[in-house]
């Protein structure tokens, strides 16, 4: 009982209510108690209708025993007062639990172990899957030896145009993730680290095939499985998210399968730290592919040195720093700043950078034909 | 005494018509009942507390049939006197 009510407030109230003066609304409330008290102790049983019953109850003498001593002492006899509650006022009060009702238990029912909430885990797991393939990079990189990582950063800002070994290393990883998720753990630690320093020159799929020889006997439906898995991956990211592409290939004049290919090297030192840091990892790894395909090669080689996010607004935990404003976008009809983030980054949940970005102080209503300052994002440094 | 004879009572008391007595003590049947909660209760100097408490789900059996029901948990109004309305019920 944190707060008390007392008999003013109560009158209050009533005067509220019922549309009288605070004044007889108090001499009511009194009197109501002082008749109740009156009678109940003339009576000793006052019955109100739609409040409950008032009684005063003999109880007996009994012996009982003093806890901290030991003794057996006599109580005595005496009179107690006895509320129950009737009709409104029960109901009322117990309104919040008003929808529960007697359950019928059939025999050799074993009394409700609570059910158990089914995870979300499974439920989430077949949507990032399908989302993007990079996404199966997140648990990889724990195991991945740090050397592949190093090269990479270097590597981004370079034309979009790069010999297939660029792609290469980075085909690999992406490969045995997509197995994990489906079977243990613990495959990925003994496979990442033989897999990575291959050498291989060709495109994806051949990597594949050698990795097929390679792996034990044990492994052979965990790659199998996971091949399935990348090409149903690989397909559903041609049919869903190309178009996302498109605005932006007019600049590389890259023909569409060197770059499904670059955004790998580009995920990878991005998705490294991103298992580090707890936030939000399934949203991390699927923008990306897609931003920085088109950014890249355009704008991040010149803005390097220039950019500083300290000028920014920047989201608070975010992943990602803001280091500039990549466009304006004025808001049409049926857009919002979800489906932005989505055509911009490739994932609905970047739009808290947009929202950080513009200022917006109710994300939920914006004004149609607003401009909206499309942050350009770069991965923090750790 | 009924609820027949405690609105007379009351009315008397207050020189008010029995029902408009009744209408009152409706209403403040209603504004006890909203005002209490698991964590408020309803204080009356000289008489008692009013407080809700939680009662928890339980198995019942019918001593006739011996089925067994699980009662819902409920919120029960509970009253408890005053020390001096105690004293003067004895």
């Amino acid at each position: 009982m944190d707060k008390k009510i007392l008999l003013p407030d109560l009158a209050d109230m009533l005067a509220d209510k019922a549309g009288i003066t605070k004044k007889s609304a108090e001499s009511f409330v009194r009197a109501f108690f002082a008749t109740i008290e009156d009678n109940l102790l003339s009576d000793r049983y006052v019955k109100v209708k739609d409040f409950g019953t008032f009684k005063v109850v003999t109880v007996g003498e009994r012996e009982s025993v003093n806890v901290a001593t030991g003794e057996r002492i006599q109580i005595s006899s005496h009179a107690k007062v006895s509320f129950t509650a009737e009709g409104t006022l029960r109901d009322l009060v117990n309104q919040p639990f008003a929808h529960f009702s007697n359950i019928d238990l059939e025999e050799g029912v074993t009394l409700p172990a609570d059910e158990e909430q089914p995870e979300p885990e499974p439920a989430e797991e077949p949507e990032t899957v399908t989302e993007q393939t990079e996404q199966t990079c997140e648990p990889e990189p724990i195991a991945e030896p740090e050397p592949t990582v190093e090269p990479e950063p270097i590597a981004e800002p370079e034309p979009a145009i790069e010999p297939e070994p660029a792609a290469e290393p980075t085909k690999a990883p992406v490969v045995e993730p997509t197995a994990e998720p489906a079977v243990e753990p613990a495959p990925m630690e003994t496979q990442a680290p033989s897999i990575t320093p291959e050498p291989a020159a060709t495109p994806a799929t051949p990597t594949i095939v050698i990795q097929h020889e390679e792996a034990p006997i044990n492994w052979w439906k965990v790659v199998c499985l996971g091949l399935i898995v990348l090409l149903l991956m690989t397909a559903s990211y041609f049919v869903g998210y190309y178009h996302m592409l498109c605005p932006c290939t007019e600049h590389s004049q890259l023909p569409a399968v060197i770059k499904v290919e670059k955004p790998i090297p580009a995920v990878k030192p991005a998705a490294k730290p991103e298992a580090k840091s707890a936030d939000a990892p399934v949203a991390k790894p699927a923008e990306k592919p897609v931003e920085k395909p088109a950014e890249k090669p355009i704008e991040k080689p010149a803005e390097k040195p220039a950019i500083n996010p300290a000028n920014y607004a920047q989201l608070p935990g975010g992943a990602y720093e803001i280091i500039g404003t990549k466009e304006v976008h004025e808001l049409q009809t049926g857009e919002t700043l979800r489906t932005l983030a989505l055509k911009h980054y490739g994932n609905a949940r970047m739009s808290d950078y947009i929202v950080v970005h513009n200022q917006i102080a109710n994300p939920d209503v914006i004004a149609l034909g607003a401009k909206i300052k499309i942050p350009e994002l770069r991965k923090k440094a750790e | 005494m009924n609820n027949k004879e405690f609105l007379g009572a009351l009315s008397t008391q207050l020189n008010i018509s029995n029902k408009e007595a009744e209408r009152l003590v409706e209403t403040l049947t209603d504004c006890l009942a909203t005002s209490v909660d698991e964590e408020t209760s309803v204080s009356i100097q000289g008489f008692g507390n009013f407080e809700v408490k939680k009662k928890l789900e339980r198995v019942a059996v019918n001593p006739s049939t011996k089925k067994r029901y699980l009662v819902p948990p409920k919120l029960v109004l509970n009253f408890k006197p005053s020390p001096l309305l105690k004293d003067k019920a004895q």
